[in-house]
């Protein structure tokens, strides 16, 4: 049977709105790809019909109006949705309506789809290099080793805590286990490791963030989100950044927020070594501060998105910062799934679904974690 | 917009402290949106060049951040400017939120 438990709070919102869900695999966000769900197919015709039936392995109901309720696999239910005679699947349910809804940008760019279909960053190392992670956050189980080249300063449970809350923002973003009330991590199995160079202000120095970027390559990990910057550079953080990307790691870095502008992208996302991230809003538009550039790569949600923040609290938030982790929780799934930087870097712009915004603006486009993921 | 704002320059033995008064002289509240963990900035000029800047070989966190300033409140950043040659100068202090509260303020070393 299809437990009502599992229901994402984004079916949850959907089912008790009336709405249909459309072709696609929404609505199954949190089942894995064996599990059983029951469903309600629509379709057309007699081909329509009987892909249905064939994919089901219990018909609990036939109607006269071209649709049926019926049990399948959830990876069964995916391929359903995908063929052109099916014209919609709703999960089938009684469900109950919970006060929080999930972030947006989780499911604009197919995050709910990739971690259903079992993409969720298991094995993959994020190095966080920001103002540190809160270390005992209910959403922030998958918290690892971090570095501290800042030392946290008040009421820190490491020397690698977040005595500033941006961090532990990011954090959120890229991976809050799916079941967090705030919002749901891209990556939510992904080992996250707090590498603390920004004091309390959210402020660092050339020299202690270059640093952390070192440590992030000599520790191995995977993925380096950069979430910080600045309108002028670095010789010694671009050398960092070198030294990082020939050792294998995916650097991904906030274009900034001197926008509207042109040609302004901060450092060091301007980098060659880094992915410049730009920030867009649910309008599929850019955010009116994300700093544009042809350094710009990929774009990814950056307005009002929920997010984990000290305290065991969830805040809303906005900026390049936000849409930075995105972009890197993509890249961890990529890295999880065995891609070099190399080749996951291509992969997220490959794969990129194109706004049809300027190339300045949007770089390949939107960050896509389904299409990142999939064949 | 009903934010002023006011800087001064006060030399001590071997640097100079800068204080950045911004104040809301309207009748409701203002918003300010600073573009990342830099709240304002000051940069010490000699005519047309830049001796100084607060911000330099610093970054910072890359949210947004939205402060209520009431009506009648006001808020100071301060900097400290170490080890000046002596000379004349002028510091312009600017908040990183998109609003016009630039203020200037000439002084000696």
């Amino acid at each position: 049977m299809f437990d009502e438990r599992q229901l994402s709070r984004r079916t949850v919102l959907k089912a008790t709105g009336g709405s249909v869900v459309g072709a696609g695999a929404t609505g199954l966000a949190t089942a894995r790809p064996d599990d059983v769900v029951e469903l309600n197919v629509g379709f057309d015709g007699e081909r329509g019909r009987a892909a249905a039936l064939d994919a089901a392995s219990d018909v609990v109901r036939e109607f006269p109006f071209g649709a049926a309720t019926i049990r399948v696999p959830k990876a069964a239910a995916t391929a359903l949705a995908d063929r052109s005679e099916v014209r919609y699947v709703e999960a089938n349910g009684t469900v109950r309506a919970l006060a929080e809804s999930a972030s947006w940008g989780y499911d604009r760019i197919d995050a709910d789809v990739a971690n259903a279909d079992g993409y969720t960053g298991d094995g993959a190392d994020v190095a966080i290099l920001d103002t540190g992670i809160a270390c005992d956050h209910d959403c922030l189980p998958n918290v690892g080793a971090g570095e501290a080249v800042r030392t946290c300063g008040t009421n820190c449970c490491a020397p690698w805590d977040d005595d500033n809350g941006h961090g532990t923002n990011v954090a959120g973003i890229i991976g809050a286990s799916q079941q967090c009330d705030c919002t749901t991590g891209v990556a939510p199995d992904a080992t996250l490791h707090a590498v603390k160079v920004l004091d309390s202000s959210g402020v660092g120095s050339f020299s202690d963030i270059a640093a952390g970027i070192q440590r992030t390559a000599d520790n191995g990990w995977d993925v380096c989100n950069l979430s910080l910057g600045a309108s002028s550079g670095s010789a010694t953080i671009e050398a960092a950044c070198e030294y990082a990307w020939t050792r294998g790691v995916l650097l991904v870095g906030a274009a900034g927020a001197s926008g509207p502008c042109t040609s302004c992208v901060g450092y060091p996302a301007a980098y060659d070594e880094v992915v410049a991230v730009g920030a867009t809003d649910e309008s599929d538009t850019l955010a009116s501060f994300s700093s544009t550039g042809p350094e710009i790569e990929v774009v990814a949600p950056g307005t009002n998105l929920p997010t984990t923040d000290l305290g065991d609290d969830c805040v809303v938030l906005s900026g390049t910062s936000m849409a930075t982790a995105h972009a890197s929780g993509v890249g961890a799934l990529l890295m999880a799934q065995g891609y070099d930087n190399v080749d996951a870097r291509d992969r997220l712009g490959n794969t990129a679904e194109d706004l049809g915004l300027a190339s300045d603006e949007q770089g390949e486009g939107l960050v896509d974690a389904a299409a990142a993921t999939g064949p | 917009m009903t934010l002023e704002s006011s800087v001064t320059a006060t030399p001590d033995d071997d640097r100079v402290v800068f204080e950045y008064t911004v104040e809301n002289v309207g009748d409701a509240p203002e918003e300010v949106t600073f573009r990342s963990g830099l709240s304002a900035d000051f940069a010490v000029v000699d005519g047309d060049d830049e001796i100084w800047r607060a911000s330099d070989g610093q970054m910072f966190t890359q949210a947004l951040r939205t402060e209520t300033v009431d009506a009648g409140d006001s808020e100071t950043f301060s900097e400290s400017w170490d080890d000046p040659e002596p000379g004349e100068y002028t510091v312009v202090a600017t908040l990183n939120a998109g609003a016009d509260a630039e203020a200037r303020a000439e002084f000696s070393v």
